[in-house]
């Protein structure tokens, strides 16, 4: 059984279907690749499976029970984590309290156990861990929205773990990143896949999500185009069209 | 100043703390615009009075079933004006507060424009409170309040809060469930305002409905704002300088309202933190004045810290 399933997933804004009739398995342990043009629907495709969206048609099994639907606070605590691509971090709350907030997922549940105390010595020093493994712990004390791009990409996936998500849904992480930074990113990325999480990455970078993922899903007008091993969706011709495409049409406008 | 006078000063200073407490939890940790604290604080007043004067409970019992009662309907409006954000819900609570001052005012059951008197004194040992125990009952009411908001702050459910107050989505991607969070900070800052009305149903022994009008809410909110939004020491701070500084300066009290317009509009200007609040001109200095001491503990001194 995969870890996640969409089948005949589709949405609709007005007259445009963003994402339409997608089937798509993650398995436990795979690193995913989820690359398409400019507007192929990858985010979302993000937004639908995390709650954020509802779907227009189609459904979304989460360990073989169906998410879509649910709302996302509930989505999250069964273990879905997910990061924005453009960061939202709580730019009031030091970087260190971004984290601690993810880590009372399994309190805001019931109103007695979110009475508990927050804040224990075992909270704190876990956000900091946290931190620490995304390459933060020197900015723990900085208001997050002070925090430069970079670090606030990396804060998003250190609140994402504050979830401890067996399944990871990352929204171009690498974004603007230097290629130091980035590489930096890609060994946490393996990292974290080596702790035993699933990991989809949607990633405009081909180069780089050819080099990082198991498997690779092309994405074009919210369809899926192309799916297989990195090498095989390489060569594939309708990716490369669709791709080449993209550039003819820039070219042309 | 008189000893009773100072004393009567003290009981209003306190009932406004009371509201102001409450509606730091709604606006300023949860972030959520409320013009409609009045209407609650109203509610808590009427309930008491009611359940004094006319199905002759005592006023023990009676104060704490107003809390309840005004706990209860400040989460039944928000479960309901919740479905509106931002500058929809200000306008929504301020709706709120219109109507709730029209049904005490019309509805006869109420009082009309007369309000509602007699309402007695709460009794211990079959003796009145003095405006001097009263002082007490009320500064008891207000360090029980502070303890509350504490307690919140510190838990759980403040760390949501705060949270859905910068970014409602990320909360909820962090599994926080926003909208119950914002009804339950309603709930309980409906259910200080309920306190206040009920503490000064008590003491006034008389009530109306302009004592509960929109600008009651607003000055609820200025005093908040001045004081520094999102903490429970600038919440205090602007409820105690709004509430006292009038008082010695009475040539001012005809021109409350502007006096309060004017600061609300000069702090969101020049200072939005508001005096106390985080980050603050005035927090700055005290800080750097007080040698050093970091916000936020690191792990290690923590771990040293524990037991």
């Amino acid at each position: 059984m995969p870890l996640l399933e969409c089948r005949g997933l589709g949405r609709r804004f007005g007259g445009l279907w963003a994402l339409r009739d997608v089937d798509l398995a993650v398995h436990e342990g795979e690193i995913l690749g989820l690359i398409g043009p400019n507007g192929a629907g990858k985010t979302t495709l993000f937004n639908v499976v995390s709650g954020v969206l509802r779907p227009t048609t189609g459904t979304v099994h989460y360990r073989g029970r169906r998410i879509d639907g649910w709302p996302v606070h509930r989505i999250v605590r069964s273990g879905l984590g997910r990061t924005f691509q453009i960061p939202r971090p709580f730019r009031h709350l030091p970087a260190w309290e971004n984290v601690l907030v993810a880590l009372g997922h399994a309190h805001y549940a019931s109103l007695p156990a979110s009475l508990g105390r927050a804040r224990t010595p075992e909270d704190i020093h876990r956000a900091l861990e946290l931190l620490e493994q995304v390459g933060l712990g020197a900015f723990a004390k900085t208001p997050a929205g002070k925090l430069p791009l970079g670090a606030q990409r990396r804060l998003e996936i250190a609140r994402a773990l504050g979830l401890d998500p067996a399944l990871l849904l990352l929204d171009e992480p690498m974004a603007g990143l230097s290629s130091a930074e980035s590489d930096a990113l890609a060994d946490l990325i393996l990292r974290l896949r080596a702790q035993g999480r699933t990991i989809v990455l949607v990633e405009h970078n081909v180069a780089v999500a050819m080099r990082l993922c198991d498997r690779i899903v092309v994405l074009h007008h919210g369809r899926v185009l192309s799916e297989g091993r990195p090498e095989e969706v390489r060569v594939d011709p309708r990716v490369i069209e669709a791709y080449l495409g993209e550039e003819a049409d820039r070219a042309a406008g | 100043m008189t000893g009773e006078y100072a004393l009567t000063v003290g009981v209003f200073t306190g009932i406004w703390v009371l509201l102001a407490m409450g509606l730091n939890l709604v606006s300023g940790y949860a972030g959520q615009p409320h013009l409609g604290h009045a209407a609650l604080y109203g509610i808590g007043a009427y309930a008491s009075a009611l359940l004094t004067t006319r199905s002759g409970l005592d006023p023990w019992v009676a104060i704490p079933l107003s809390v309840l009662l005004a706990s209860a309907i400040g989460l039944a409006l928000s479960a309901v004006t919740l479905r509106v954000r931002d500058d929809f819900l200000a306008i929504t609570t301020m709706g709120v507060n219109f109507v709730v001052v029209a049904v005490f005012l019309y509805v006869p059951f109420f009082g009309g424009a007369y309000g509602i008197g007699g309402v007695p004194p709460p009794r211990l040992l079959g003796v009145a409170f003095d405006r001097r125990a009263y002082f007490a009952l009320v500064l008891g009411a207000v360090v029980l309040g502070a303890l509350l908001d504490r307690w919140i702050l510190r838990s759980w459910l403040g760390a949501g809060l705060v949270a859905l107050r910068d970014d409602e989505l990320a909360a909820e991607a962090s599994g926080v469930d926003t909208r119950r969070f914002k009804v339950v900070a309603f709930g309980i800052g409906s259910g200080h305002a309920g306190l206040a009305g009920a503490l000064y149903a008590h003491f006034a022994g008389f009530i109306t409905p302009q004592d509960f009008g929109f600008p009651v809410s607003i000055t609820v909110l200025c005093m908040v704002v001045l004081g520094g939004i999102g903490t429970l020491r600038g919440a205090v701070t602007g409820a105690v300088l709004l509430s006292v500084l009038p008082e010695l300066f009475r040539f001012l009290l005809n021109y409350r309202m502007l006096l309060y317009g004017l600061l609300l509009v000069l702090t969101m200007r020049y200072q939005p933190q508001g005096l106390l609040g985080e980050g603050s001109a005035l927090v700055g200095f005290l800080r750097r004045r007080a040698v050093g001491r970091p916000p936020v503990p690191r792990a290690e001194e923590v771990g040293r810290a524990a037991p």
